[in-house]
């Protein structure tokens, strides 16, 4: 029994111990962050290797706007939509506020910033994928922005989840327990291993801001995995030489349900506790003056096929988009549903894996979206 | 909460046991009690422990009532009153959705729309998890009361403990009193005095059964079963026999975490499974295969029909019955009766050709018995009567060999998994005659081993199938 007990506490612990420090998800990136994205310039790009804390990111980005900076037009999506950046809207300032895994409470977050701030009449264009509300689709990393979640829930929602906020330490604690985050570490890890040993190679021991243009090129060319780069509108981008192959994107869109991508298979309803809550965010949203867009980003051409060929995801898509139009209606808003990429003529080659959109069909989203709108000059 | 979750293993575990080890008598039964409430509470919702509470004090008085009565008359009117409220409840819960979609069907059918709304609202109800189980412990210990052959238990903290004991609340093994009362009584009156080795080792195994075998397997079969119209034959049949190590390791797993655990608190629960797959018979398959349940119904409803002593058509008959209200016990669906016709047909068909059938060699019976086990498992585990045809009809050809849902990952990940778990099904020791206290250190690095990637894979589980029955 000792032998066991000892090897497993070890061996548990060494895993934590590894996790923590590693840090794949750049959950101990906040402080740092909050202070690089409130002082980056149009001309700079927030770097790292790792993922950083996208939610602090867009909280420093919104508390700016205090002093004079509000968006005019405002994502709060996923990275579905994270690609879409200021060229698409010549004359207006965009806050791309994409996050990775984003979940219902990382919006009452972000409504409880918009609410204490100054901004008022801005049209906020939420991307709403289908796992945003699937239950089985969970997410802790809203932790960050836990101040914001509990003071939220004390003015508009409930004590029992402004109490039950606090206990998102015990989530990390599981989180750095868990395969998919071991499975990270070791990636990174691995492809580390020998940073530092090119003097001339920027060391990125935590994140960073770089002049845009040749500075990044040359960081992308000494990298050994993919770098998360987020300009200034927000807007991501990865390094080109780390852009999966045609084949590589094809097998992602083929197999997206079958690898159980976002939890797709044991979807079974659209939670209908995120849809109430939802509406109350839209509510205190609108009251601020802000115009709500709902919209379902495109998937690849061959992923939308395969989950519309499951009778299951079918039904269940078909009852998330009734619900959703129902919701933007009473909002004051639109839904704009462009899960068919077949709707903006997006082809297969204009999709960077099953859900991510290049580009170019991003470009063909904003014009769909406008136009629906009606709102943006 | 589940057994297979950091929540459990490293709070709620911990916490409850170091509890128990120094409290004893009605402290130690209040703590087990309140305890396992808590567990049911977080295991769905806090008002399942409503009905559970109607049933146990229910129950436990009609005991005290039929202890007490002499008059036959008057000892029948309680037994009636606590099947009826028993079965009623169970039934509302379980059964209130297949009769309103076969109202709602029948009316489809005919045209008409007759079911007023509240009706159907209020049949439109959630199952609250291990109802079927903890019922059916209640009721065989009013039937025993009734019968003579067994006292009431006068403390209804310790008769609260026996209906309400976590580890065997939600899915089993099904424990009858008999078994679990002296138990409590004993850890009642001397302390809990756990035999951890034979606890945490099972659990361990359990766990990694669940965890590393079952799950891996669901996550490779769900979307081919549920888009199973769109599967050949090759992929109908690898879903099949998935889904059939699926639910085995899936349930033993959770039996045998269920067992450790009750060791743990130095109380043995009974078996549930014997490496059923490896029965040469229908009816030696039901002896081992979710054996607690068996043998409830063989007591409380087979032998009560007439059983084995009466006419041949008669025991056919009983036997179908049995079988039949037995597939539907694990749910609201005809899918669940016809798995029960099939195994009652099974069994019938074995009875009257056993001479013949033990002329085969014996891999060849355990391999028949196998298959045709298998072949059960089709309408258990379809949604709908409909999907279950299209499933039979994929496995016959009706699309092709090989079918537009075929993916690599299947001959890449699923077939090695199946067969992984096709060579532990017959080849590897039985995890309830494993000497517990002997494992060498080779074998206790592996188990520690298992069990720190069991840790490391729990995000990736599910729920235990047998939950929803």
């Amino acid at each position: 029994m000792k032998i066991f007990l000892f090897l497993l506490i070890s061996l548990n612990v060494f895993i934590y111990a590894f996790n923590t420090h590693i840090d794949a998800a750049g959950q101990q990136s906040a402080e740092e962050v909050y202070k690089l994205a409130g002082i980056q310039n149009k001309d700079q790009v927030l770097v790292w290797d790792r993922l950083f804390d996208q939610r602090i990111w867009l909280k420093s980005r919104l508390e700016l706007t205090r002093s004079g900076g509000c968006p005019d037009i405002l994502i709060f999506s996923s990275s579905t939509l994270g690609g879409i950046d200021e060229t698409n809207f010549p004359n207006q300032h965009l806050i791309n506020g994409w996050m990775g895994a984003p979940t219902i409470e990382d919006l009452e977050a972000l409504t409880q910033v918009i609410d204490q701030g100054d901004c008022h009449h801005m049209e906020i264009w939420l991307g709403m994928d289908p796992w945003f509300f699937n239950v089985n689709a969970k997410s802790d990393r809203w932790s960050s922005v836990l101040g914001d979640f509990v003071a939220y829930q004390r003015a508009h929602g409930s004590m029992l989840l402004a109490a039950k906020a606090y206990l998102t330490f015990w989530s990390r604690f599981k989180d750095r327990l868990s395969f998919v985050t071991t499975r990270e570490s070791l990636l990174y890890f691995l492809n580390h291993r020998h940073d530092g040993e090119h003097p001339d190679q920027l060391h990125l021991d935590q994140p960073r801001l770089v002049q845009v243009g040749g500075a990044v090129d040359k960081l992308c060319a000494g990298a050994t995995t993919d770098l998360y780069l987020r300009s200034h509108d927000g807007h991501f981008f990865g390094c080109p030489r780390f852009a999966l192959s045609p084949k590589e994107i094809s097998h992602l869109a083929t197999t997206y349900l079958e690898r159980n991508t976002h939890s797709m298979n044991q979807w079974d309803q659209v939670n209908p506790d995120t849809l109430e809550r939802l509406n109350t965010a839209l509510e205190l949203l609108r009251a601020k003056g802000a115009r709500i867009i709902l919209v379902a980003p495109p998937y690849h051409p061959v992923t939308y096929a395969s989950l519309y060929a499951n009778a299951h995801v079918r039904g269940v898509l078909e009852r998330l988009d009734t619900a959703l139009s129902e919701l933007a209606k009473r909002n004051g808003g639109q839904y704009v549903n462009l899960r068919n990429p077949g709707v903006v003529r997006c082809t297969d080659d204009e999709f960077e894996d099953s859900h991510h959109s290049s580009p170019v069909c991003l470009s063909k989203v904003v014009k769909a979206i406008v136009a629906k709108s009606a709102s943006v000059q | 909460m589940l057994f297979n979750s950091l929540d459990f293993i490293l709070l709620f575990m911990p916490i409850v046991l170091l509890t128990a080890r120094v409290l004893h008598g009605n402290a130690l039964l209040f703590w087990i009690s309140f305890s396992s409430a808590v567990f049911y509470a977080f295991a769905g919702h806090v008002w399942f422990l409503i009905p559970m509470a109607i049933t146990t004090t229910l129950d436990f008085w009609i005991g005290g009532r039929l202890t007490v009565s002499s008059n036959p008359a008057t000892r029948k009117f309680y037994l009636v009153i606590s099947l009826v409220c028993n079965l009623g409840l169970l039934a509302y819960f379980k059964y209130s959705g297949l009769l309103l979609h076969t109202i709602l069907s029948a009316e489809t059918y005919f045209g008409r729309r007759g079911l007023p709304t509240d009706i159907q609202w209020a049949l439109t109800v959630i199952l609250p998890a291990g109802i079927s189980f903890y019922t059916f412990q209640t009721i065989s210990y009013v039937i025993d009361i009734y019968r003579g052959n067994a006292k009431r238990e006068p403390n209804f903290l310790k008769y609260l403990s026996f209906v309400a004991f976590f580890p065997h609340l939600v899915a089993g093994p099904l424990t009858r009193h008999n078994q679990l009362l002296p138990q409590l009584t004993n850890i009642a009156d001397h302390g809990i005095k756990p035999r951890w080795e034979e606890g945490v080792y099972l659990f361990v195994i359990g766990l990694a059964k669940k965890v590393l075998i079952a799950d891996r397997i669901a996550n490779g079969i769900d979307p081919l079963i549920t888009d199973i119209g769109n599967a050949g034959m090759l992929t109908a049949w690898i879903a099949l026999f998935g889904f059939a190590f699926q639910i085995y390791f899936d349930f033993s797993g959770y039996s045998d975490m269920a067992i450790g655990l009750g060791r743990l608190f130095g109380i043995e629960l009974p078996r549930n499974f014997n490496s059923p797959y490896q029965a040469r018979n229908p009816s030696e398959f039901w002896q081992r295969w979710h054996i607690t349940l068996s043998r409830w119904l063989r007591d409380y409803l087979y032998i009560p029909l007439g059983g084995n002593r009466c006419s041949h058509n008669r025991r056919q008959f009983n036997l179908m019955t049995t079988m039949i209200l037995g597939g539907l016990w694990h749910g609201g669906n005809w899918t669940f009766a016809i798995w029960g016709l099939i195994q009652g047909a099974l069994l019938i068909l074995y009875h009257s050709s056993e001479t013949r059938w033990n002329t085969l060699s014996q891999s060849m019976q355990r391999n028949l018995t196998f298959l045709c086990i298998c072949l059960a498992w089709v309408p258990f585990r379809s949604d709908s009567l409909a999907h279950m045809f299209v499933w039979y009809g994929a496995m016959a050809g009706n699309h092709g060999v090989i079918g537009p849902v075929f993916h690599p990952s299947i001959i890449v990940w699923l077939v090695p998994m199946e067969a992984l778990a096709l060579a532990i099904v017959f080849l590897a020791r039985n995890s309830l005659e494993m000497n517990y206290l002997n494992f060498s250190k080779t074998e206790l690095v592996l188990l520690a081993v298992t069990a720190t990637i069991s840790i490391l894979m729990m995000n990736y589980s599910s729920r235990f199938l047998y939950f929803q029955f």
